[in-house]
């Protein structure tokens, strides 16, 4: 039996688990309010689109399979995540209601910082950015920026809406 | 177009954007969106709406 994706399946349900105990965390009942279902809608349809356009350079310059095409693949499905995660964290479709959003901040660095240190690590044994981003499409670097822009968007849109309802 | 009435009301019985996001079961950007008139709530939020705020739809959401 092949056990090299053991461990990182195991993580992947560490992780499924730790969210929905971080989601059962807090009062009241949680749901998406109906302007909050058209947000995500928008944000789901520009996610696509900005996955879409970033893979034109995929189709258009790498259909011989060269290795620089991984990093273009990489750079549309997490850019297109980006842009899902960032319009719906800046128009309140992100969170449902009464959902800890502290908890779900800690997370999104402790990911953030986990992927980034394993790209750090990967970088002092010799390994140049362009080799992780281009071999293996760099997931642990894209992962680490993604979260890392979640993470810093959630704040500020916190200190936003606190001086909105001042 | 800003709904002042809105805003006038929720104000009128002092209460917070927040405070009457959890009455109607919305989140506060929502109150927040169809004070500034960003978002148009359905029928079913503009009663719930009302019945926290003890005023008509009229009063609150026609356009004169």
């Amino acid at each position: 039996m092949n056990v090299n994706f053991l461990f990182p399946a195991l993580l992947l349900i560490a992780v499924i688990l730790l969210i929905k105990v971080i989601d059962a965390m807090g009062k009241g009942e949680k749901e998406y309010d109906e302007r909050q279902a058209l947000v995500r809608g928008k944000a789901a349809r520009y996610g696509y689109m900005t996955t879409l356009i970033l893979l034109m350079p995929v189709i258009v310059l790498f259909y011989n399979g060269q290795r620089e095409a991984g990093l273009f693949v990489s750079l549309a499905f997490f850019g297109g995540l980006g842009v899902y995660a960032v319009y719906n964290i800046w128009n309140g479709g992100f969170f449902r209601r009464n959902q800890n959003i502290t908890h779900y901040m800690v997370l999104c660095f402790v990911v953030a910082g986990i992927n980034l240190l394993t790209t750090f690590l990967r970088i002092r044994e010799g390994q140049s950015l362009w080799e992780i981003t281009t071999e293996r499409g760099g997931s642990n670097f894209f992962l680490g920026i993604l979260f890392a822009v979640i993470g810093v968007v959630i704040p500020l849109r916190i200190f936003a809406d606190r001086k909105e309802e001042e | 177009m800003k709904n002042l009435r809105l805003k006038a009301a929720r104000a009128a019985m002092d209460l917070s954007q927040q405070q009457l996001a959890d009455m109607v079961g919305v989140s506060r950007q929502t109150i927040s969106s169809i004070e500034k008139g960003d978002y148009n709530p359905s029928i079913k939020l503009c009663i719930a709406i009302c019945k926290v705020l003890d005023r008509t739809l009229d009063q609150l959401f026609w356009e004169e």
